[in-house]
Formats: C-alpha cells, sequence, structure tokens
C-alpha cells in the first residue's frame, strides 16, 4: 500500500541519493571505466545512473557478499580466540527493477527456510532497504530507448511486472518532464523521511499518469510461459537425450551463476595467515567441477552434462517444487553474459514443447 | 608509524636446490659465515622443480621476497633442469615487470656447493635489497591477516 | 595457406555429414541475440550409422534444418576449436577462422587432437564486429590479427582475404609498456579487481585443456575464492604463465569475459616477448616445438646472480 509520493526531478537525485548515503552504504547501477552498467556501492552520489536498465551485475552482493567474513579466529600456546565480524551496517539498495526484487523475494525464502535460517544474511536483510525503479515502454515520460524492451529480458514471460511496487519499500516511477515519483510503502522506506521529505508531494496529475503507466504495463502481462508445464515435463526428464544437446554449446564457466540475482548457492573456506585465520562464505556454482567433488575424490556430477542439468532442474523444478516459486526471474543476464550465447529462453521453449507421455 | 616500520623486518623464501645451493648454504654454516636471518629455506630438488606457483603463492601468503637458487648452467644435477627453469624464470620476470611487482620482490640466483661464501653474499644482497622495497603489500592476500583489514 | 579448395560451407557439411566422413560438425548459427553468432553442433543422427539415419526421416529433417542453420560472417567471435576437447575420439569437421586455425595447429603441435580425424574448413576473415561498440568497429585483437586467413585448412569457405599491415606490438601494449611500474600496478589491480573468478576465460581457451586446472585444485588449494583480487591475480598470473609461448592472440578470452577484463594485454606482451626472444608464433607450425618445452644454452643470464 502506498502511503505517500514525492516528486523529485532527475536533476535533484544526487541530492537525494546524497541524503541517502548518510550513514547507510548505498548500492546502486552504476557505469564502470568500461560503461558497462553494474550494481556497485557508491562512493559519490552522482555515480548512481538513471539509464542503466539491467545491470549486468546483480546486486545480491547486497546480501550474499561475493566474500562474506563469518568470523575470524586466533590461535595462540594452544588457545583459541573466536570474534563475530562487525554487525551488519543499515544499507540501501537503489534503483531495483522489480525483477530483481523478485530475486531477493527468492532469497528471502530460501534463507529463512526451515529448520535451518540463515542468521547472517536475515541480520543484514533486516538492516537493508530496498528502493525499486518501474520500468515502463509506455508513455510520454518513455525514453526512446525503453519503447522497445530489452530484447533480453523476459519476466514478463514468467508473469513479472516492471511496473511492481510489491516488496520493496519505496519505489521510483519515471515520470515526464524528467522527474521521478518515489512511492513510499513500508515503515522502513518512511524511515527514509530526512532524505526526501523536501521534495514535494505528487498532485492528482502525476498519481493519474503513474497509475495511467502501471495500467499499461499490467495490459502488457501475458505470461505465454506455463511454468506448471514446465515443471512438469522436467521431472519426468531427468534421463532423457535432450541433456546431451543442452549441455553441448556450454564451456562450463560460472558467468551464468555468478550474475544471476537468484543464484546463490556458496562455499564455506578457510582463509588463514600463521596463527589468524577467517572462516569465510565465497560464491559457488553448481557449473564447476569442485562444487560436487567428494573428499574421496569421487565426483557424482562428472561432466557437464549433468551440471548443465542441475542449473536448469534447481531454476525451474526442485525450487518450485519445495518453495513454490521459480529460481529464474527473467532478467536475461546470463543470456547476455553466456560467452557461448546460450539461451535460457530457448531451453524452457524446448523443454515446455516436450511431446507429452501418455 | 615509521617506529613500525623501523622494526620491519624483511621475510623472504629462499627455494634450494639439492645438489648445488642447499649444499652451499650448508657450507656456508659449516664455515661459520654470516648472513641474515630473515632467510626461510625450502629445500628442492632441482631449480626447475619451482613451479612459478610456488613463488606467486609465496607472495600471496605474505612473504617480502622470493630467492630461487640452483646450480650454475651446465652444472644441473639433472643435466638440463635449471636451463629449463632459467626460460620459465625469465617469462616470470617479464610478466612480473610488466605488471608492476617490484623489480626485486623475486630474485634468482646460481650457488655451487663449493660456494659458502657466495651463498652467503646473495642472502645478503637479496635481504638488503627487499628492505629496501618494503613490505610486500602488492600481491599478499588480505582477507586472512586481521592487521590489514 | 595450403592450396584447397573453395567450397559452399552448408552443401560441404551436408556431404561430410551425409557421407558419414564426419559424425560432429562444428560451426556458428546465428544467436537469439541481435547481432552475434552461438555455436552450432551438428551430429549424425545419435550414434547411428548413415544406412539407419536415411531410413529415420525426423532425424533427418532435423539435420536438415540444422544445416541451413549455419553461417559465417562477422559476428562469429568465438573460437570453437575449444570444443574439439569434447569430441576427442570422433571424426570431427570444424569452422575456423585465421586465428582458430592457429589454434587448432597448436593443439596438433601438442598432439590433443588427431588430424586424421579432423577436417578443418577454413574461413578468410576481416575481423569479428565488436559488439561492446555501437558501430562496426572490429574488435582489437582483430585489427591487430596477423592471419586473417587460416594457416592450416582442408577446405576454404570464400576467396582469400587482404591482409592488412598489422603491427608487431599493439600500441595499447607498448604504451603500457612505458609506463612506471606503479601505474602498471595500478592499470592490473584494476583489471583484476573487474574479475569475478567465473574462469570463463579460461573455459573459452582451446590452449586450456588441463584435465583438472590449477585452479580446481583443492588438496591443497592454489586459487582462493575470496573477492580479495589478489585471488583472481593468482588465478590469471599464473594461466598467462601456462599460456607463455602457447598463446595464439585469438582473443577468446577478452571477448567472452563477462566482466570485460582485458587479458589481452598481458596476453601480448608475453607474445610479444616470445617472439622477440626466441622468434616463435604460436599456432603457425604443427612440427615446430614451443620454446617454453625447450631450452638454450646461451640464453639470457642477466637476471641472475
Amino acid at each position: 500500500m502506498t502511503r505517500e509520493i514525492r516528486i523529485i526531478p532527475l536533476t535533484e537525485m544526487p541530492a537525494f541519493v546524497g541524503a541517502l548515503m548518510q550513514g547507510r552504504k548505498v548500492l546502486a547501477p552504476t557505469r564502470n571505466d568500461d560503461g558497462l552498467c553494474v550494481f556497485a556501492w557508491l562512493t559519490a552520489p552522482e555515480q548512481a545512473d538513471w539509464t542503466c536498465e539491467i545491470p549486468r551485475v546483480p546486486p545480491k552482493q547486497a546480501l550474499l557478499p561475493r566474500t562474506e567474513v563469518l568470523f575470524r579466529y586466533h590461535r595462540e600456546k594452544g588457545k583459541e580466540t573466536v570474534s563475530p565480524p562487525p554487525p551488519p551496517e543499515p544499507q540501501v539498495v537503489l534503483g531495483l527493477h522489480p525483477c530483481d526484487v523478485q530475486a531477493i523475494k527468492v532469497f528471502d525464502t530460501v534463507f529463512s527456510a526451515e529448520p535451518s535460517p540463515d542468521q547472517p544474511y536475515l541480520e543484514r536483510r533486516a538492516m537493508t532497504t530496498l528502493i525499486g525503479r518501474g520500468f515502463s515502454e509506455d508513455g510520454p515520460s518513455t525514453p526512446e530507448r525503453l519503447r522497445r524492451p530489452s530484447p533480453l529480458v523476459f519476466c514478463r514471460e514468467l508473469g513479472i511486472d516492471p511496473m511492481d511496487n510489491r516488496d520493496c519499500d519505496a519505489f521510483l516511477v519515471p515520470l515526464a518532464a524528467s522527474r521521478m515519483a518515489l512511492e513510499i510503502m513500508t515503515d522502513k522506506g518512511t524511515a527514509l523521511k530526512p532524505a526526501y521529505e523536501r521534495f514535494p508531494p505528487a498532485v492528482a496529475e502525476d498519481r493519474a499518469a503513474i497509475a495511467e503507466a502501471r495500467k499499461l504495463s499490467q495490459a502488457r502481462i501475458t505470461p505465454p510461459l506455463d511454468m506448471a508445464a514446465i515443471q512438469r515435463n522436467l521431472e519426468t526428464i531427468f534421463n532423457s537425450d535432450l541433456w546431451n544437446r543442452i549441455h553441448e554449446p556450454c564451456v562450463g564457466c560460472g558467468a551464468c551463476a555468478f550474475l544471476c540475482p537468484t543464484c546463490h548457492c556458496f562455499d564455506i573456506q578457510e582463509e588463514t595467515q600463521g596463527l589468524d585465520g577467517a572462516r569465510v562464505r565465497v560464491w559457488d556454482t553448481c557449473q564447476f567441477d569442485l562444487f560436487t567433488r567428494h573428499a574421496s575424490g569421487h565426483n557424482p556430477r562428472t561432466s557437464q552434462k549433468e551440471r548443465s542439468r542441475q542449473r536448469i532442474m534447481h531454476k525451474f523444478s526442485y525450487g518450485v517444487g519445495r518453495f513454490h516459486i521459480p529460481f529464474c526471474v527473467g532478467c536475461g543476464r546470463c543470456i547476455a553474459a553466456c560467452p557461448a550465447h546460450n539461451d535460457v529462453r530457448q531451453i524452457l521453449k524446448e523443454i515446455h514443447d516436450l511431446p507429452r507421455k501418455s | 608509524m615509521n617506529e613500525q616500520h623501523s622494526e620491519w623486518q624483511p621475510r623472504i623464501l629462499a627455494f634450494l636446490c639439492n645438489w648445488c645451493s642447499y649444499a652451499g648454504a650448508d657450507l656456508a654454516g659449516v664455515s661459520r659465515l654470516q648472513y641474515p636471518p630473515n632467510v626461510r629455506i625450502v629445500r628442492v630438488p632441482c631449480s626447475g622443480r619451482v613451479n612459478p606457483g610456488y613463488i606467486l603463492k609465496a607472495l600471496q601468503e605474505g612473504v617480502d621476497g622470493v630467492l630461487v637458487s640452483g646450480c650454475h648452467p651446465g652444472d644441473c644435477h639433472y643435466l638440463t633442469g635449471n636451463y629449463h627453469a632459467r626460460r620459465k624464470f625469465r617469462l616470470l620476470k617479464e610478466l612480473l615487470d610488466f605488471v608492476g611487482v617490484e623489480d626485486g620482490r623475486v630474485q634468482f640466483a646460481w650457488v655451487s656447493a663449493a660456494e659458502g661464501a657466495k651463498f652467503a653474499q646473495v642472502m645478503a644482497e637479496v635481504t638488503e635489497k627487499v628492505r629496501a622495497l618494503g613490505p610486500n603489500r602488492r600481491l599478499a592476500k588480505k582477507i586472512g591477516n586481521p592487521k590489514s583489514q | 595457406m595450403t592450396a584447397c579448395k573453395q567450397v559452399d560451407l552448408k552443401t560441404l557439411a551436408r556431404e561430410l555429414l551425409a557421407t558419414g566422413k564426419v559424425e560432429v560438425f562444428i560451426g556458428y548459427q546465428v544467436a537469439t541475440q541481435p547481432l552475434m553468432a552461438a555455436p552450432l553442433i551438428i551430429h549424425t543422427a545419435l550414434g547411428a550409422s548413415h544406412a539407419q539415419q536415411a531410413s529415420n526421416p525426423d532425424a533427418e529433417r532435423d539435420l536438415a534444418r540444422k544445416v541451413d542453420a549455419l553461417i559465417f560472417d562477422d559476428r562469429c567471435e568465438m573460437n570453437l576449436v575449444n570444443y574439439l576437447h569434447k569430441f576427442k575420439d570422433r571424426k570431427v569437421a570444424i569452422v575456423v577462422k585465421g586465428c582458430d586455425s592457429r589454434s587448432v595447429v597448436g593443439l596438433l603441435q601438442e598432439k590433443q587432437v588427431d588430424r586424421k580425424k579432423l577436417i578443418i574448413i577454413g574461413a578468410p576473415c576481416r575481423g569479428i564486429i565488436d559488439r561492446r561498440q555501437a558501430g562496426s568497429e572490429i574488435y582489437t585483437a582483430c585489427r591487430e590479427c596477423p592471419v586473417h586467413n587460416p594457416v592450416i585448412a582442408d577446405y576454404v569457405i570464400g576467396a582469400p582475404v587482404p591482409q592488412p599491415e598489422t603491427p608487431e606490438l599493439s600500441p595499447e601494449v607498448e604504451a603500457l609498456r612505458k609506463l612506471p611500474a606503479e601505474q602498471r600496478w595500478e592499470r592490473f589491480h584494476k583489471e583484476m579487481s573487474k574479475c569475478i573468478l567465473c574462469y570463463a576465460c579460461r573455459n573459452l581457451c582451446p590452449a586450456c585443456y588441463c584435465k583438472t586446472c590449477f585452479a580446481d585444485a583443492s588438496k591443497p588449494k592454489w586459487v582462493g575464492r575470496t573477492d580479495d583480487p589478489s585471488d583472481a591475480m593468482m588465478f590469471h598470473l599464473q594461466r598467462l604463465m601456462h599460456l607463455g609461448g602457447r598463446c595464439t592472440g585469438c582473443g577468446a578470452c577478452v571477448r567472452g569475459c563477462p566482466m570485460q577484463v582485458d587479458l589481452r594485454l598481458y596476453n601480448d606482451h608475453l607474445r610479444s616477448h616470445v617472439k622477440q626472444e626466441y622468434g616463435f608464433m604460436a599456432g603457425m607450425d604443427e612440427v615446430a616445438q614451443p620454446p617454453l618445452a625447450m631450452y638454450g644454452t646461451d640464453d639470457c643470464n642477466e637476471f641472475i646472480r
């Protein structure tokens, strides 16, 4: 439920972002030196880039950092001391595409699942405020670039509306005349008041424009992907020949998984130096041989075939079966990043179109 | 900071081949020649056995300098091990120089079993060169070390 | 380039697959993304002999459809030679650009592929369009490519293309060499900080075929997986060493990197060192010995005490 709406001119966005940065870390879409859009921690408010649509690097680092120290230890004369990491700081993730918000929902579901909710994750999550951002192809305010949705994004086919503000604490909607509407939805959103209170509330005209943009966006939602059929088919094709073909072009790197906003597998490793050390959580991926290699040397997933299958199964079958939510949000990052130009949409289509077994 | 710096002692890892340089170290010892105590020795079968990865890993683990020492060209116990090593180390040196690792972090020497005096001298020179460079901060890993946090 | 027949890609593929001369055909097709080409791996009907295949109209139609999808143009950026490792014991035909053909030569030299089981289809190439730029600019590696025409081929598709003059050393690398060590380090640190350790560069590289890569070794662990840049440095420095005198400069690692790490700078530097020092160019002569597998009694000794 939207509590209030403020109007921020694009020229004033740095001031807004700067205010957010007071006492908080802010993760936002930025352009790096190579011109590549990535989610990165801001060091200056001007770095937030509103021309980025789906940044190559997802925002998952805010909640599942690439490297997270779980605790440190020191050993001396047979005595060990263990020290916890500093508690998480307040942080804002700014400019999330609604599909990235959906991905955080996947994280929340997985990391809070009984019987072993993930404490470091939940602590960090509690300190996190999500400010989403709408993308609409229609309406007078839409830049030319957005009129044609990025050819790789398929979130609508998974039922995600790029104007959906649910599950956000606050949400930005682009308006005509280079302005953004800031919708406040939750207590965490209201807590940002010092950052937004200097901006004027939306007038009836603005509210109408926002409602119109939402309506047009919703009209575009026609989920052509029958996820239930896909999941049903996946349950029967574990040993299918299909996997022989699907894995062939895959080179077995981890680009898709590391840049996926929903992939959350990790490894726990020791980083030691002399008598000191840290136990760290680092990203891992089912695409690597090492992921399933046992201490004995045995590996149940011996080839890329099993690993590629695991990726699809986990996203579209196991995730749905256990948590009733697909582990894919249609952001298209894996398609853009794949060095072999594999396309998960094609794989899904193939699985969907499999002849039904009687 | 300066005070700390003056207390700082470089830690140097030396890979010595079993047949020449390690025996050279032994000779330096029995001849009671003095050399800086900053060097820790790892005995290897041959300089050709030293994987460039060992050198890089040592630097990542925080040593301030690495020395690899083997038999003089033509004297290798395995005939050609040190020749192969020489090509490999040349490449490594080219690479480290190009990426900007300080010249002198990684050094090489030929020391024979008869050269106890040369061994002590090389150790002194290597130590001084590394001391002049200061602590290895570029390639050293920081995450496991609470002091670098 | 060895003199060989100019042929039509699809006709040739059809014939090779139909007559059973090859079991696997590795080429390119249009990717689902605009302005890109994806690999296309065509099998003769799975495991079936030629006769059986002809009797299966479904398989035949599927095969015909795939052959029709084959393309070659300035979008075909992948170095397909990497896939040869996947089909080691099979009879394979592969489409190679000039740069890729050098990778084949490299693998022949290192006895990783059986020439008798391999049909090489050369594709003269003027350069691949850099999809990161908006215009029709070709990749830097292509602009500086000394082999626009394949160095080894059984068949050739299209007429040979003129070979432009290329600099001995990439101007960018030359400029970097002239900077002080401090600034070279800054650049290296910047490139390494981008790396997310996905290993796409390694997995795309035809010359990277170790059964267990040092990066995948766990007893002991050589390469950490943290975001401390020293982990990425360990991985890349060791890989660069492994590729010394073996890298052909095809640029597959750079094109495939999702984070745009410019590994070319470092590979180019070592490649030019090897060429200058030992007069060796990787992937030009299948019977030559790679310089790092050899030694000279008169090699440079100046850097050793």
